[in-house]
């Protein structure tokens, strides 16, 4: 906006400070905890700066939560998965609805615009059904499957519009010199659309990485759990539920994809607006 | 006969990219969406059933006689109700101030939007403790830094106190995603309509109410479907802090089709509230639509 009063910048910047600080500080709450000693956390009143810092919970979180080192790459596992089936799928099918017209077409648009409309809690209890029959449940792949089918309609989405905003002589001039279709695609149109890729990537990236329901009704087991649901349900096993241990493990699980969003978050908001645009 | 077979081989490329991901889509989204709808219209315990038995519209109707459903739809409107107004206002708020070309703004988008990536799940853990009655942060300022004693409360135990103490934790998970759909909006709108109105010697306010906000009606739609289909799915911080408790103050419609589901094996009447949850998040999306798009003109 174009005002630029010295006061109107100040109120702003001011009100700036306020929401930034509103929001972070759970987190910082959650960081001093985690490097206060049990004492400290549980000593009344409370301190907020912690006393003293120590290691004490992190190295609790070591040597104390083998689950820890599981559940991260648990974690790891099925969003590289995910992303794997998620990545080719979108960018192959988008390719196709975003520079054809052909019969069959706008019934797929339509199903993936309904099922975007359709709450994940609809696929859960069939694809529990199937996965049981399967032997799915408590593996992996038992994530990965269903995580890639309800990321695959927004990927497709935002790869079409991706797609078709490439100008049409590129695809015809990789015509004329003979390429076919596949090849097209792979090294004269895909290259064309990284920034789609990237938004996909992310997006798919923080739905796997946040997803709960389905994580914690199909992985039974803590050797099969990610870190979104095996976390709470450490609080629910142990004894005497330590909050120091328990943020100290929050900080860890947080702090990389804190770094990495902080970082990249352009591409994430480039991804939101593109994938809002259609959806 | 070129045009022909050029035209065939159109439809045929075409095709063979889009199949991979609609055999994918049909195996994972419209297999199961099929099955669901009908095991919702079935009996069908998970642990003593061979297979599910149609049984019409048993399962809705048995619902609707739930006293346990409808506390948990009331309780879901209570929960959407509180969250969607604050939440609509606040991402409009903070996404005009992010728009701001003021230094700082970068630094504040960061932080504003950072519990976009910290999963609802673990938000639920940072905020019991937070919220906890004893060695809570906010019972402690409440008492030591506002002296206000009597506020304090036990936030997550109280009946009164439960579902709103989750509407924070859904605000401060989900405002994030409403900033960027509206600052799309915002970065939508051409700088030419501002420089025109700076000419005419258009002060701040009325740039807000003449220009900025009439031209963000789509994203007004768009953010407000969004934010009102988080509220109706409220599930994760629910399990996490609350449970359904205290009593079942803070049951939520995910929650006890979950419960149905997962604890009672009832499969059939665990899909009915979620076929409900999903009519519901429908046809409030369509009436979104319609009443932004019949102001428009």
């Amino acid at each position: 906006m174009p005002t630029k009063t010295k006061y109107f910048r100040f109120v702003v910047f001011l009100i700036g400070v306020v929401a930034s600080f509103v929001v972070l500080a759970p987190i910082f709450w959650i960081i001093f905890t985690s490097f206060k000693s049990v004492e400290e956390i549980y000593s009344i009143p409370l301190t907020i700066w912690p006393r003293q810092f120590v290691w004490t919970n992190y190295i609790a979180v070591i040597k104390g939560l083998p689950e820890f080192p599981i559940y991260f790459f648990n974690t790891v596992k099925v969003t590289l998965g995910t992303l794997l089936l998620v990545l080719p799928l979108s960018a192959t099918a988008g390719y196709a609805l975003g520079r054809f017209d052909f019969p069959g077409k706008k019934a797929i648009n339509l199903f993936i615009i309904a099922i975007l409309a359709i709450p994940y809690l609809v696929f859960l209890i069939p694809l529990y059904i199937v996965e049981d029959i399967l032997n799915l449940l408590d593996t992996n792949l038992g994530l990965i499957l269903p995580y890639a089918a309800l990321n695959l309609p927004l990927g497709i989405l935002i790869m079409q519009a991706s797609y078709k905003e490439i100008p049409s002589e590129l695809e015809d001039s990789a015509r004329i010199d003979g390429a076919n279709p596949f090849q097209t695609w792979l090294m004269v149109l895909t290259p064309l659309v990284i920034t789609g890729l990237a938004a996909v990537t992310i997006f798919t990236f923080v739905a796997v990485w946040e997803e709960y329901m389905f994580a914690r009704t199909f992985m039974l087991s803590t050797s099969a759990q990610t870190l979104s649901v095996g976390l709470p349900s450490l609080r629910v096993e142990s004894k005497s539920w330590a909050y120091g241990t328990l943020s100290a493990a929050l900080t860890v699980s947080l702090l990389p994809i804190s770094v990495v969003f902080v970082v990249l978050r352009k591409y994430f908001i480039e991804g939101v607006m593109r994938g809002s645009i259609k959806g | 006969m070129a045009k022909h077979v050029r035209r065939r081989s159109n439809y045929r490329v075409p095709w063979l990219f889009a199949l991979p991901a609609v055999l994918y889509m049909g195996a994972f989204l419209l297999y199961p969406l099929l099955s669901a709808l009908r095991i919702s219209f079935s009996e069908y315990n998970f642990v003593y059933s061979e297979k599910p038995i149609f049984n019409g519209l048993a399962n809705y109707v048995q619902l609707f006689n739930d006293p346990h459903f409808i506390v948990s739809f009331k309780n879901t409107v209570y929960y959407t109700l509180v969250f969607f107004p604050l939440f609509m206002l606040l991402s409009l708020f903070l996404a005009l101030l992010l728009n701001t070309k003021i230094k700082g703004t970068n630094i504040f988008q960061a932080a504003i939007l950072l519990p976009i990536v910290v999963p609802l799940s673990l938000a639920g853990i940072m905020f019991t403790w937070i919220f906890s009655q004893d060695f809570g942060i906010v019972n402690h300022i409440l008492a030591n830094v506002l002296h206000l004693p009597h506020l304090q409360r036990f936030w997550l135990g109280d009946v009164e106190t439960a579902m709103n103490s989750l509407v924070v934790v859904g605000l401060w998970k989900y405002v994030g995603f409403g900033i960027i759909l509206f600052l799309s909006g915002l970065k939508a709108i051409s700088e030419d309509i501002y420089e025109a109105a700076k000419v005419d010697g258009v002060n701040a306010w009325q740039n807000l109410i003449y220009i900025t906000l009439p031209n963000l009606k789509s994203s007004f739609s768009l953010v407000g479907i969004w934010g009102i289909i988080q509220a109706i799915k409220v599930y994760d911080q629910v399990v996490v802090m609350t449970n359904g408790g205290p009593g079942t103050a803070t049951s939520v419609l995910y929650l006890y089709a979950w419960k149905n589901a997962f604890t009672f094996f009832n499969m059939g009447l665990g899909e009915a509230i979620a076929f409900f949850t999903a009519a519901l998040a429908i046809v409030v999306s369509v009436f979104f639509n319609l009443v932004f798009k019949s102001e428009k003109r």
